[in-house]
């Protein structure tokens, strides 16, 4: 055995030569401090008349309000901007430019002002072809099965699905004779008692066999899923490069009648506040609340970039703006009550 | 109006307050060579090593080529060894990396480091996802133990095991396009432990010692802020330790019976005699006082070059041979 | 190189015939790897005396590998562990002597992608250390079997890459060597099963050759033989010659035999040279491995014989 205590050198002389060549160096963005998403609808919502686009948007405006009281903001004035998510992902309507005017005017005449219109399309693959659902995907990490997880085990094929625990199974059968038992799903993070909830993540319809590029062209991903990419680009937390997995397009003053014509993001208003912020608020109908119990598991078990998470983190500390640790504490939602 | 913070929540520090600060970082680093025929070209290293879309890896030129792959992290939930008392289990992630050096050199070195005492049962895994290479220990546990317990623990099936994290790792470079699958050496992958007890402002303090199971086990007192620069050192020290076993491999299979030397020696000096040169990535001073104290008593360097030496002549001796049966034949 | 041992029933000899194959090779300067594919039951641990793993290892062995429990397997120096003090020794000029031991209570599986994968990237991993990796399969046809043969199959294997050599061991009976033929050559036998994971049939045909184990000669019935003993036995041995020929058996196929040695009838163990010199062991026995281990590794003796 060898023990060793270096000398401590009398001076440390000024070194001469460096070289580190980052492979990327993480942009940063101007922030909002809140960013509130007003609003969502399927795409046939859009299509069934004004009234019950224009009711919704009525609904969101005094918690629109309400929420502009709540920024956190240190010392700096509060900024915030708007957002509207389509939802051409999984359906997509002609005469788009159509819809997307009565869209803002709807929202207009009910006193919330959109900022940013970004496609659920492009949470998938962008305008350009990148695939950013992929840059989620291949983040996300299974949750550790207790006791057993030494870091010898290389980890599971992802399957499409993620949950927060253990599903519920057949239990051990040590007689073949004995009646089969059955053993209650588990949550692995839970407090006394479990909710265990499994997420579909998307679903591959390549051959089997068939090589990645085709099973990534072919794969459909869940809403849950590409919501969870939409937080984390509102968030600033996706990254391709360095810069924004998504990046915004300035509005050149007419909408395209194709939806795959369209910017990933559209900046509507000139005078908006930063698209990305700091913490995001999603204000919705109640039915979508399922799916953000998903959203939320998601992001969970992302595990982002050093970098980037602590360039924000010193962002915020720098100007005063407490910020979670916890990407998920970012993110908060407001359910506008059913049966309307 | 808005607010300066949010109801009931304080400014956070850079620093965590002490309670959640490591004591204890664990660390292993597989090496073994790169499963090509030839070494990496530096632009196919760096889309080799691009384990994660969205970020490339960082690398460097000079004195010798060297790229290193973006983090990746790896869910755990196992117990720490100790020497005595019960194990603490511990919860988190571990980090990993791939580092190709000379473009045929592949290390996966995988790291974790540990909070004591953090909670009293596993929390909501938000929480451990927002502190990335950090594990959260349920239990007490003694620094020092815990240190001991880690290098010296045999494998088990609930116990950390940092090393086939590496192992992970490095298999994932055999499956992308740049590699050919056809290395032209025998070479085995070895390892090399490490774990470093955090001591605020402590002067660094080291103890290497090379296992009898050919496993290098680096135990170190040093400030947080040195960290990186050790697992640096150990990296350093893992490329150095296979590549002198990687020679002296050659050098022992060129005597086998009914073998030919120079097919054994021949890749080894092309693929190999070029790289050695320790203090080459070490970036701090306190590093290279560390290998400079190291060198003193293991003398690496010093074995390396006698080796390098023996199969060179061996080299000499063996077309020496060969021109002296060529003019026989001739003069017969 | 990859060497597959198979047989169709158990008792061959195959897993002790395997282990004295791999302590040969060693012993002639090859670095080799014994990976015991016996899932069901490991026992190169005991041929090798390994008290530890005379039933295969507890912790993540080849077993837990294939089925992506470790991410690394189990691997022992035999050399080291072994409780046989003769067989700690290394000559000079030798190679090393690995054993990559099966699970304790490990057992068959349903075959899947991942299966072969992991397989794949073993195969791999030990071909980059050794030079021949002995593959010990059990006996019959099993998961094991089929995703070895997936493994090798030239629609993963890179075409340069070292050459494989197939065994099948049987024992020089009328029932053994009608079962080996069985194994190689029925509907769903290791020809069929090679052709389906995509080998050509003659070139796979190419790497397969036979182990006789345990071939009695007329020693075999003790010292005083008589003539009508001696006629007997040539008369026996020569009807098996027909049979095995007309199996598809014949000499064509023979890599070699190894004669009948009693030491192996009460323990399974590696036959050294000192056990010949002691005269509890027949030369003619580890001649046979010798000549075994010479024409394993030589391309030539391969494609010749």
């Amino acid at each position: 055995m060898t023990a060793v205590t270096p000398a401590r050198a009398s001076s440390t002389p000024a070194r001469v030569f460096s070289e580190r060549n980052q492979g990327t160096t993480v942009q940063n963005l101007p922030l909002s401090h809140l960013s509130i998403e007003v609003g969502h609808f399927y795409m046939d919502d859009l299509e069934n008349g004004e009234e019950p686009i224009r009711r919704q948007f009525e609904r969101v405006k005094p918690w629109l309000d309400a929420a502009m009281a709540t920024v956190v903001c240190g010392e700096e004035k509060p900024r915030v901007s708007t957002c509207f998510l389509v939802d051409d992902y999984f359906q997509r309507w002609p005469d788009a430019s159509r819809i997307m005017e009565r869209l803002l005017r709807l929202a207009r005449e009910s006193g919330v002002e959109i900022d940013y219109v970004a496609r659920e399309s492009s949470c998938a693959r962008r305008l350009d072809g990148f695939g950013v659902a992929e840059l989620v995907a291949r983040r996300i990490l299974e949750e550790p099965e207790p006791e057993y997880s030494t870091g010898g085990r290389p980890p599971t094929a992802h399957t499409g699905w993620l949950s927060n625990g253990r599903p519920p199974r057949e239990a051990t059968v040590l007689n073949v004779m004995e009646a089969h038992d059955w053993e209650a799903g588990q949550e692995y993070g839970k407090r006394n008692h479990s909710i265990f909830l499994d997420v579909e993540l998307w679903k591959d319809r390549a051959e089997p066999g068939a090589d990645e590029e085709e099973v990534l062209s072919q794969r459909l991903y869940s809403c849950p899923f590409l919501a969870a990419v939409w937080q984390l680009v509102r968030l600033g937390l996706l990254r391709k490069d360095g810069a924004p997995a998504l990046e915004v397009t300035d509005w050149d003053g007419h909408w395209s009648d194709e939806w795959t014509q369209f910017p990933d993001i559209v900046k509507v208003r000139p005078q908006a506040k930063p698209f990305y912020a700091y913490r995001s608020l999603s204000i919705m109908p109640q039915h979508f609340l399922g799916i953000e119990h998903a959203v939320r598991t998601i992001i969970d078990h992302v595990l982002l970039d050093q970098p980037v998470v602590e360039s924000l983190l010193l962002r915020a500390q720098d100007k005063k703006i407490f910020l979670p640790s916890a990407v998920a504490d970012r993110i908060s939602h407001h359910f506008l009550e059913g049966g309307q | 109006m808005a607010r300066p913070a949010a109801p009931g929540q304080r400014h956070e520090n850079s620093d965590p307050p002490d309670k959640h600060r490591p004591q204890v970082v664990l660390g292993a680093v597989t090496t073994g060579l790169l499963n090509t025929s030839e070494p990496l070209p530096m632009e196919a290293a760096r889309q080799a090593l691009a384990l994660l879309p969205g970020v490339s890896p960082d690398w460097r030129r000079h004195p010798i080529e060297q790229v290193v792959s973006p983090d990746l992290f790896f869910g755990l939930d196992c117990k720490l060894a100790v020497r005595s008392g019960a194990q603490p289990r511990a919860i988190g992630t571990a980090r990993a990396r791939a580092v190709l050096t000379a473009g045929h050199v592949l290390q996966g070195s995988a790291s974790v480091a540990v909070v004591l005492d953090a909670s009293k049962r596993r929390l909501p895994w938000a929480h451990y996802a927002a502190r990335t290479g950090t594990v959260e220990a349920i239990n007490k546990a003694d620094p020092a133990d815990l240190v001991t317990g880690f290098l010296h623990a045999r494998a088990g099936n609930t116990l950390l095991d940092l090393g086939k994290t590496g192992s992970y790792v490095m298999s994932l470079l055999d499956r992308v396009p740049q590699v050919d699958r056809q290395a032209r050496l025998k070479t085995q992958t070895r390892r090399l432990l490490w774990a470093a007890q955090l001591v605020p402002g402590t002067e660094p303090e080291a103890q290497v010692e090379a296992g009898d199971d050919g496993v290098f086990r680096v135990r170190m007192a040093i400030a947080p802020q040195l960290l990186p620069t050790f697992v640096d050192f150990c990296e350093v020290l893992a490329l150095h330790d296979w590549l002198l076993a990687a020679l002296k491999n050659a050098f022992d299979r060129s005597a086998r019976r009914g073998r030919r030397a120079e097919d054994e020696i021949d890749p080894a000096l092309t693929y190999l005699g070029h790289i050695w040169n320790p203090t080459a990535h070490l970036s701090s001073q306190e590093m290279r006082s560390l290998w400079q104290a190291l060198e003193d008593e293991a003398q690496l360097t010093w074995e390396w070059q006698s080796t390098l030496t023996r199969v060179r002549d061996k080299v000499t001796l063996l077309t020496r041979k060969a021109i002296e049966e060529t003019l026989h034949k001739e003069s017969v | 190189m990859l060497v597959f041992s198979s047989s169709d029933k158990g008792g061959t000899g195959r897993s002790v015939t395997s282990c004295n194959l791999a302590y040969r090779l060693s012993l002639i300067g090859q670095d080799v790897a014994y990976l015991d594919f016996d899932f069901g039951s490991p026992t190169a641990g005991a041929i090798f005396e390994i008290p530890t793993l005379e039933r295969g290892t507890p912790d993540g062995g080849l077993h837990s590998y294939i089925l992506g429990k470790v991410a690394e397997p189990a691997r022992v120096d035999v050399r080291v562990v072994t409780e046989r003090t003769a067989l700690k020794e290394r000559p000079p000029g030798s190679g090393k002597l690995s054993l990559f031991p099966g699970d304790v209570g490990g057992a068959e599986f349903h075959l899947t992608n991942d299966h072969i994968k992991k397989a794949i990237d073993l195969f791999e991993t030990v071909e980059r250390e050794f030079d021949v990796a002995i593959v010990d399969l059990s006996a019959g046809r099993s998961s094991a079997l089929d995703m070895s043969l997936q493994a090798v199959s030239p629609k993963v294997r890179p075409r340069k890459a070292d050459p494989i050599r197939w065994l099948l061991f049987h024992r020089w009976t009328t029932q053994h060597v009608i079962a080996a033929s069985g194994l190689l050559f029925a509907e769903n036998g290791i020809v069929a099963c090679a052709t389906n994971a995509g080998f050509d049939q003659r070139g796979f045909r190419s790497m397969v050759r036979t182990i006789r184990t345990a071939v009695p000669d007329d020693t075999a019935f003790g010292k005083e033989t008589t003539p009508e003993q001696e006629a007997w036995l040539r008369k026996s041995d020569d009807i098996l010659k027909g049979l095995a020929k007309a199996r598809g058996l014949g000499q064509d196929l023979l890599a070699g035999l190894t004669p009948l040695e009693p030491m192996l009838l009460w323990r399974e163990q590696v036959i050294m040279d000192v056990d010949v010199k002691r005269r509890l062991a027949k030369r003619a026995t580890t001649k046979s491995f010798d000549e075994l281990a010479d024409r394993i590794i030589h391309d030539d003796a391969w494609e010749g014989f």
